[in-house]
């Protein structure tokens, strides 16, 4: 029976191997770096399919069905992932990966050698590091406000280029690998269920989670109010437990992520109106914290004073060690904010927009009339 | 800000490790039936992917027995923690495991490649792979 199945897969997959080449050698020229990867992904595959003929013709066919696996999850990316973004990619695609490249390159990113878009999705990116591609919303050529949000997803490719995250992770590790190892007083009972907890804690900060709230904080680090601002506006939007502690989501709460941010930015920009608004929309939004009553893992512990701290902490000294450049700009007074029209610097137009979007809204669409063609082009 | 940035990153590197391996188990599955001339396999290949599983092995074993209250690890040693606990989530003990995989490291590092148990090192791989297929379907959705 298995073999039958993998005598069809094989005559399916030499036929399918033929059609990704073809495609991948019809590839517009102006994308070379993306068909050279392309070209050497399939040449992998070429070479799985041959793994996969050894293990079928000496009879292993338990090893046969795990190549077998791997060869249709490449397949399933190159398919269904890179090769619709390169074939259906059109002029506003092209506008907007030009757009990101840019972005990228102004906060010291120059590892990019060419960037993809896909439009009318959720921001995420999906990397080799040196040759993302980026899922934004439908209009993202049309609009600057929450752009800010492309720094997060910089950042996921710096994960792949820098031990960043995973030296985070160690810090936050050994924080809790010191409180377990740190006499905890009580009856035994007590003890090991403190344990327990503790242990479910340092479980919960996986590396997912982990990198999720440095790329929040690089984000912040490199774009200051712009990203913390845009975040807000996004959270507001979910209705979700804002602190609740889910095992599910790879996220950690969006409480936190906020509290992070907002405790991370420097105090710089304080007295300006739109630090105010946000720290005051914030107020309105967050409610009195501290997890649902159902958690597994209590958000007290989790997530405490002392977890955010050392987060952040340790995020700055990594950032400072990348040199990776902060945001560190005035902002225009709310008066002026119109009348800014400097597009040399995009972080900084990037900052206005959300100044503009959120003090001064009827304005908006005025003014991102006359910047925004000076920059998506 | 999907769910895709950091388990993109996290299933890229655990193909990669799954590439190599499952790589050196078919090498080794050639040389256990002496087959190796007929599918143009070096002898140097060989002692390479002898290395790299007896590795990857023992790294898996060490972790099934490792006191688990205790985070500061590295990132292949969570691999490899993540793949124990696989494992053992499979109903088999880790006591059990330990004697298997003792079992197929041993063969493997006399060279008696015919005595191995490739079952075993299937079901590790296995593992694995169900972690990789575990996570795009949190991306995806699936």
């Amino acid at each position: 029976m298995v073999a039958t199945y993998l005598a069809a897969k094989t005559v399916a997959l030499n036929v399918t191997l033929e059609r990704l080449i073809k495609s991948q050698q019809a590839l517009a020229r102006e994308h070379q770096g993306f068909s050279t990867w392309l070209a050497d992904i399939l040449g992998q595959l070429s070479n799985r399919k041959r793994l996969l003929d050894t293990a079928v013709s000496i009879g292993q066919e338990s090893t046969a069905l795990l190549i077998l696996r791997e060869i249709e999850r490449t397949r399933g990316y190159i398919e269904t992932i890179w090769l619709p973004a390169l074939e259906f990619e059109r002029e506003e695609h092209r506008r907007v990966s030009r757009f990101i490249h840019k972005l990228a390159q102004q906060i010291g990113i120059s590892y990019f050698e060419d960037v993809l878009s896909v439009l009318g999705q959720s921001w995420a990116v999906r990397s080799p590091a040196q040759l993302p591609l980026f899922y934004v919303p439908m209009y993202q050529d049309q609009t600057l406000f929450e752009c800010a949000v492309l720094y997060h997803e910089f950042s996921h490719t710096l994960s792949r280029t820098s031990k960043a995250v995973e030296t985070l992770h160690q810090a936050i590790a050994q924080y809790f690998d010191g409180i377990l190892s740190s006499s905890i007083k009580g009856k035994p009972a007590q003890v090991e269920a403190q344990r327990r907890q503790v242990a479910e804690c340092a479980m919960y900060w996986n590396e997912e989670r982990v990198e999720e709230i440095f790329c929040d904080l690089f984000a912040t680090h490199v774009s200051g109010p712009a990203f913390v601002c845009s975040w807000l506006d996004m959270t507001s939007r979910l209705e979700r437990k804002l602190f609740r502690v889910n095992k599910n989501d790879v996220h950690p709460p969006d409480g936190f992520r906020t509290d992070a941010c907002l405790r991370y930015l420097h105090n710089r920009w304080d007295q300006h109106p739109l630090m105010q608004w946000a720290r005051t929309f914030w107020a309105t939004q967050r409610g009195p914290g501290g997890g649902a009553p159902d958690d597994t893992v209590p958000y007290h512990v989790v997530c405490s004073d002392e977890v955010m701290d050392l987060i952040i902490k340790k995020t700055r000294q990594i950032l400072m060690d990348l040199n990776v450049t902060a945001f560190d700009d005035d902002l225009p007074e709310v008066s002026s904010l119109t009348s800014f029209d400097d597009c040399t610097s995009l972080v900084k137009l990037i900052n206005v927009a959300v100044a503009v979007h959120l003090l001064r809204p009827t304005d908006y669409p005025t003014w991102e009339g006359t910047v925004l063609p000076q920059v998506m082009q | 800000m999907s769910r895709l940035g950091a388990l993109a990153n996290k299933i890229d590197r655990l193909e990669t490790t799954l590439h190599e391996l499952t790589e050196a188990l078919v090498r080794l599955q050639v040389a256990s039936l002496e087959r190796t001339r007929e599918f143009n396999i070096d002898a140097n290949d060989i002692e390479v992917d002898r290395a790299k599983m007896l590795s990857f092995l023992s790294s898996v074993s060490k972790s099934l027995l490792r006191d688990t209250a205790f985070f500061a690890l590295t990132l292949e040693e969570r691999t490899w923690q993540a793949i124990a606990r696989g494992l053992l989530s499979n109903g088999n003990s880790a006591d059990d495991w330990h004697e298997d995989l003792a079992a197929v490291i041993g063969s493997l590092e006399r060279g008696q490649l015919r005595d191995v148990n490739w079952s075993t090192i299937q079901q590790v791989l296995g593992t694995l792979d169900a972690g990789i297929t575990d996570d795009m379907r949190r991306i995806e959705g699936w």
